[in-house]
């Protein structure tokens, strides 16, 4: 029994080096690659770059300056709508960076934009505005390590009961602070699911989703939409003022990629 | 079945529509009048009457132009002769007189209830005859006049009077609307509107009311002023000049159909008295007027027109005269007179280079526009303000006119050296923030490498690790609560913390038991065995263990209602230890043996 119980961990132990050598193998596969486009960019071609950068996305990798040098090739591109999707994918990943910020920005101020507010809630809008440049992974482990606190404080006033006193600021001061944190993780998590960008310069979105349909409201390129609902062809969005309309599904791209 | 069901209802509805068109009746109603001879611009009232029904609503009667209708009510009437109950509805019309002449109104004809309804036709004489007042209204007809007036429309109507019909494009003509009336009453007389995209109108002035004569006849005229311009050249039509107004029309009193129509009665003094005009809506329409719009010419045109239209007169004054170096001058001038001001501007400062000039502040006037404008001379070496000129079209003359004023002496001195440096600082200031909006307008360079290459989509969120991470906080969490919530029973229930360890502490004397008959150790495992009993039911009961006798747990378990043979083997262990204590010889290896397994059996029981 033994001897089946160690030729199963070890058989469980090879194949994960495996896996994670293989990992290795491609992450330097990738990393060949991105140089290469990089050779394209400084050439100053850019859809080649693009196509390029692409093929690292396509092996099933993604990085956050992939993503910015994506955005950048797009810009010179003159593809703002899809550059600037590219940054807002890099900021997921590096919110901080400065290099990052600017080119957002730059995009941005190029662009004819809504007021990007999807909650009347004045709540809500501080917390998206406060955790706007935390990553979505560093948002997950801080209020995990808020979790286990509120848990260890709540354990500690168990087992010690004359510490109750003692622990019960630090428990307020916690679970306010999860709270806090907390919203602004799963409005982070919303926005990254829901969230498109109009690729197109001007996109017209339709009442029902038929081309032949009455025009709702006219959308620009650039402008974050939240995606509600889609079928093969349409995708039914709404605007950050809240109106809602059915587009076509090549106007605008999702933010996140799926695996 | 169901074809048949189909069938039966389609030929039930056919046959009911069939026979409700055979039975479908011809009904007379009748029509009347309360008089057969109307004037002009009075009213005659029309009765359609419906014997022995009250149910038919008011028809829709259509008349040729030579009446103008209005339904005024119905009226019922129910009446009972020798026990014969009869009833009928009139609905009463207003029938407006506008064209002299006899007339004949109806036969009126409408379907009511599948019921084909007609009625008889009467003739009615409209004649010219003059009213006996019209003192109650906002406009008195002259009652001077007596010539043959064939329509109303002779007696009211809009004149549209542009003084010009040849003009240049922003030409500024002016433009009267006459109403003309002649006995005949008006109230709420609106101002004109007219219609245009091609002409601009400007506001009206307070309209006049005077006596004319047009055509021979006297009115009453009520005069409109305004101005208009045109917005493009070509040949347009100027109007038609609208007009709404009510028609005052006297109401037919019930004397009258009552057979007192005489002129007592008739009289304007009883109508006047009792407020007895009704107001008919009016639109009226004056006839439309072609205009043709010149453009300016081309030829003798100054470089600075800028559209000015009219005849101008240009003033220019400045004060002060003597400043520093980039203290403010105030440049005043007054464009006056007759034309379009609405394209007259302010002549630009020629050579302005050593001048900071800012935006002028317009006042408008009625026949002025003045402007205020701030120069600040930027070095000493100015000496003057360069000449201005102001260029119009003059329609009088069809030429161009330019008004040249200055050029204007100024005395300009140092600035002092704070201010200097002032400037200076602004200036800097001003062309490195410019300076500084060049370098942000692109993009910073790509990344170089990647730091940190991951799986797409693999966010931490995403990640079942992290989700089972959170779990576990949260069951160690259950664990803790659940062994701190015994611990708390167990410090707290003497009972419950006995009873808990009453096993383990058997099993403890158990195995001791045992190691006392392996070695052959008779009085240590009788007193072992009789004190692990002792304290077993004690704990596991809450009794005092020294004090427990057979007779006590006798009684106790038997109120728990515990197996006979249970208390049968406690009674023998009980038995045994006490043989051991007192005739010590009798006891073998078998009885004790036979002992431990009872012991075991009870302990295993509870």
């Amino acid at each position: 029994m033994k001897k089946k119980i160690i030729v199963l961990v070890f058989t469980i132990l090879v194949f994960s080096l495996v896996k994670v050598w293989a990992q290795i193998y491609d992450v330097r596969g990738t990393n060949n690659i991105f140089a290469s486009a990089n050779v394209l960019y400084k050439e100053g071609k850019y859809v080649e770059a693009i196509n390029k950068y692409t093929e690292i996305n396509k092996a099933g990798f993604e990085s956050a300056e992939l993503y910015f040098n994506l955005g950048n090739c797009f810009f010179k591109n003159g593809q703002l709508g899809k550059s600037l999707l590219n940054y807002e994918r890099a900021r997921i990943f590096m919110p901080m960076d400065s290099d990052l910020r600017s080119n957002y920005n730059f995009v941005r101020s190029q662009l004819i934009l809504d007021k990007q507010y999807f909650s009347k809630n004045i709540f809500f809008r501080f917390i998206d505005r406060f955790f706007d440049s935390w990553s979505v992974d560093f948002l997950a482990i801080f209020v995990l390590v808020v979790w286990i606190i509120i848990f260890s404080l709540l354990a500690i006033r168990l087992v010690i009961p004359t510490q109750i006193n003692f622990t019960s600021s630090f428990l307020i001061i916690a679970i306010i602070l999860g709270v806090f944190v907390g919203s602004g993780f799963i409005r982070k998590i919303s926005w990254i699911e829901k969230s498109a960008i109009i690729i197109d310069k001007e996109v017209e979105a339709k009442f029902e989703p038929i081309v032949s349909a009455t025009t709702h409201f006219k959308i620009y390129e650039g402008n974050i939409v939240q995606v509600i609902d889609k079928n093969t062809d349409w995708i039914k969005i709404k605007r950050s003022d809240g109106k809602i309309g059915w587009v076509l599904s090549n106007s605008i791209e999702r933010i996140k990629i799926d695996k | 079945m169901r074809v048949l069901k189909l069938l039966l209802i389609s030929l039930f509805t056919y046959f009911a529509v069939t026979i409700s068109f055979l039975y479908a009746k011809d009904i007379n109603f009748e029509t009347t009048v309360n008089r057969n001879k109307v004037n002009l611009g009075s009213a005659v009232q029309v009765y359609l009457t419906f014997n022995d029904t009250q149910k038919v609503p008011a028809p829709e009667i259509r008349l040729s132009d030579e009446f103008q209708a209005r339904y005024v009510g119905p009226s019922t009437r129910v009446s009972a002769v020798n026990g014969k109950v009869s009833s009928s509805i009139t609905h009463v019309y207003n029938l407006l007189a506008t064209k002299t002449g006899t007339f004949k109104i109806g036969p009126f004809k409408f379907i009511y209830n599948g019921d084909n309804y007609s009625s008889n036709s009467i003739q009615i004489e409209v004649v010219d005859t003059q009213p006996a007042s019209n003192s109650n209204s906002a406009i008195s007809g002259s009652n001077s006049d007596s010539s043959e007036t064939k329509n109303l429309s002779d007696r009211v109507f809009v004149v549209l009077e542009p003084k010009k019909k040849s003009i240049y494009i922003n030409e500024i003509v002016p433009l009267t609307i006459k109403l003309y009336v002649n006995k005949v009453g008006l109230r709420d007389v609106q101002f004109p509107s007219i219609d245009q995209e091609d002409f601009s109108l400007t506001e009206f002035e307070k309209p006049k009311q005077y006596q004319d004569i047009y055509s021979n006849v006297e009115y009453e005229v009520i005069e409109f002023n305004t101005t208009f311009f045109a917005l493009k050249p070509g040949d347009f039509k100027l109007g038609p000049a609208k007009i709404k107004c009510s028609l005052l029309v006297k109401k037919q009193s019930k004397s009258s159909q009552s057979g007192f129509n005489d002129d007592f009665f008739d009289s304007g003094v009883f109508d006047d008295f009792f407020g007895r005009y009704e107001s008919y809506s009016l639109e009226l329409k004056s006839s439309e007027i072609p205009i043709s719009v010149l453009p300016v010419p081309q030829e003798g045109k100054p470089d600075d027109f800028s559209g000015a239209i009219g005849e101008f007169d240009f003033n220019v004054s400045l004060s002060p005269n003597e400043v520093k170096v980039g203290d403010p001058i105030t440049l005043k001038a007054s464009i006056k007179g007759e034309g379009n001001f609405s394209t007259v501007k302010l002549p630009i400062v020629k050579d302005n280079s050593n001048f900071k000039i800012y935006e002028p502040q317009i006042k408008q006037e009625a026949q002025a526009k003045n402007f205020e404008q701030i120069i600040m001379p930027l070095n000493e070496q100015v000496t003057e303000i360069p000449s201005l000129d102001f260029s119009f079209f003059n329609t009088k003359t069809g030429q161009y006119t330019t008004i040249n004023k200055g050029p204007f002496a100024i005395k300009v001195l140092k600035a002092d050296k704070q201010e200097l440096v002032k400037i200076v600082e602004q200036k800097q200031i001003a062309n490195s923030s410019i300076q500084e909006e060049k370098l942000g307008r692109d993009i910073i360079f790509i990344k170089d490498f990647q730091k940190n290459v991951r799986k797409k989509g693999e966010f931490l969120y995403k990640n079942s690790i992290y989700w089972f991470l959170w779990f576990f906080t949260f069951t160690i969490y259950v664990i803790v609560y659940i062994i701190a919530g015994w611990h708390k029973k167990l410090n707290s229930d003497v009972r419950y913390a006995r009873k808990l360890n009453a096993p383990r502490k058997a099993k403890q004397g158990l195995k001791k038991a045992r190691k006392f008959i392996s070695e052959n150790k008779n009085k240590e495992f009788f007193d072992v065995v009789f004190e692990t009993l002792q304290e077993y039911l004690g704990d596991k009961f809450h009794l005092s263990s020294k004090s427990l006798t057979i007779s006590v747990i006798n009684d106790v378990l038997n109120d728990k209602k515990v197996s006979q043979q249970i208390i049968k083997d406690i009674k023998f262990i009980f038995d045994a230890c006490d043989m051991a204590r007192y005739a010590f010889s009798q006891v073998d290896e078998v009885l004790m043996k036979e002992v431990l397994k009872k012991l075991e059996n009870v302990v295993e029981y509870f």
